[in-house]
């Protein structure tokens, strides 16, 4: 599936770590928000829509369906 | 624009009397369920809009429109160290807005990532075995407050701030002086000047020798040496993360403790749980005491419409956090408290760029805390004695003094 993230929103505050930990992980740096691998499979749907959701500066989109 | 439905209504005063301790006032729910956003009663005269509906602080809290600064125009002054705060010209973090928030806050994410707050697991799980025993020490009955639920979390505070925890009772005591909602302006300068002062002298040390691997002795390296930022900034960061670090997270200890020993069932289905369904319970505790209940200020600089009610720049917004995470709309049956539904989302820790700094290490303080406790003194309850509990009066958190229990 396909997931954006938008660097300049992101606030670093962790939540999508902790909701699709095999999907998204904090930089070092600055706390912001990246995608672990280049393709996420498919079964993580649900944690990234969730992860999506709860992103206090909605910074993760989700290809629709 | 549409029509302010709330338009022609009288200011209300904010909602404050608590029925049930561990619940908001009961007002919030009649206020949700009326259209529009009521004007409320704040200081100097100002009547800022109150919104108490899950969806419209989501909303709200979200947009680019609002500015947490004092001095932006009709921002609302709601309690007496607000009008110190603004006066005196606090610049905190909380009190910024983006982008210079949003850079400042990045300077001190990478502290409070889900990473490094994880790498803090075992010191953490120390801390609240010690507190553990200490409490078992003391031996029945003991104050719950006094021995588990102030220290860990100033004692895990400390370790990553390098502030000395022997210091404790003093800037414990300087904290709740200045967080005291009814306090006079100057009592909370001189608690806030007693506090800056003994951070200054913290800060220097770490500035001059800036070899440790605290964080604030890396923030004094990365931060103060190269000029990014000056040595009362970092004073003033000290201070918000030392004071945002123990005072939230020892009052969900305390109160989510008694609230737990008042639903025991919930209390099994706690600790019968994975790490997984362990962290959902805590989201669910998160949901239910929201004990910041103290709202959100903001004041509007862009014109936007929530709630179907018109805000145009100038002004003011209070936002109930408690109220929002009590929504039926959001929530199913809100009012039960059951550590089994998907409360994540909850705003607790409220939402947009705001939204708290430290959250991921909160969680873990008190999956720990929780966890242990339980596990180790399986027969914890409320003291025979103990009378009704004893709960902080006019304190920005909401959460108790003292929490007498026995084993």
């Amino acid at each position: 599936m396909k997931i954006t993230i938008d660097e300049g929103k992101c606030v670093g505050a962790g939540q999508c770590v902790l909701v699709a930990p095999d999907v998204f992980d904090q930089r070092d740096e600055d706390g912001v928000a990246v995608l672990l691998t280049e393709e996420t499979p498919e079964d993580e749907r649900p944690r990234v829509q969730e992860a999506a959701r709860v992103c206090p500066a909605a910074a993760i989109a989700t290809d629709g369906r | 624009m549409s029509a302010d439905p709330s338009e022609g209504q009288a200011a209300l005063a904010y909602p404050t009397a608590r029925g049930c301790p561990f619940s908001p006032p009961a007002e919030f729910s009649r206020l949700r369920a009326i259209p529009g956003l009521p004007r409320v009663q704040a200081l100097e005269g100002a009547e800022p809009r109150l919104i108490t509906r899950y969806e419209d602080a989501k909303t709200i809290l979200s947009s680019t429109g609002l500015s947490a600064r004092f001095d932006s125009p009709g921002f609302p002054l709601f309690s007496p160290s607000d009008v110190q705060q603004r006066d005196d010209r606090n610049e905190s973090l909380i009190r910024t807005d983006d982008p210079d928030h949003l850079t400042q806050r990045r300077r001190l994410a990478r502290h409070f990532t889900v990473k490094r707050v994880h790498a803090l697991r075992e010191d953490i799980q120390r801390t609240v075995d010690e507190a553990v025993d200490e409490l078992l020490a003391e031996g029945s009955p003991a104050d719950l407050v006094k021995l588990v639920a102030r220290p860990i979390p100033a004692r895990v505070i400390c370790l990553l701030l390098g502030v000395p925890y022997a210091d404790h009772a003093f800037f414990e005591d300087a904290a709740s002086r200045a967080l005291a909602g009814d306090s006079d302006p100057d009592e909370v300068r001189v608690a806030l000047g007693e506090l800056a002062a003994y951070l200054d002298a913290l800060v220097g040390e770490r500035i001059s020798e800036a070899d440790g691997d605290d964080v604030l002795s890396q923030l004094a390296r990365d931060l103060v040496l190269p000029g990014t930022i000056d040595r009362p900034e970092l004073v003033t960061i000290a201070m918000t993360l030392l004071v945002a670090g123990f005072e939230t997270t020892g009052n969900m200890i305390g109160l989510g403790t008694a609230l737990f020993l008042r639903h025991p069932a919930q209390r099994e289905l706690f600790l019968a749980g994975d790490e997984a369904a362990q962290a959902e319970a805590i989201e669910e505790l998160l949901r239910y005491l929201s004990v910041a209940h103290h709202p959100r200020q903001f004041a509007v600089r862009e014109e936007m419409t929530v709630g179907d009610c018109p805000l145009r720049p100038g002004d003011g917004v209070l936002i109930s956090l408690p109220s929002a995470n009590r929504d039926s709309a959001a929530f199913e049956d809100p009012d039960v408290f059951d550590v089994r539904r998907p409360a994540r989302g909850h705003l607790a820790f409220s939402h947009g760029t705001h939204q708290c700094l430290g959250q991921a290490l909160a969680r873990l303080e008190l999956l720990l805390t929780f966890r242990t406790l339980f596990t180790r003194v399986p027969t914890l309850r409320e003291a025979e004695d103990s009378g009704p509990y004893d709960l902080k009066q006019h304190s920005r958190i909401h959460g108790l003094n003292s929490f007498t229990v026995a084993w």
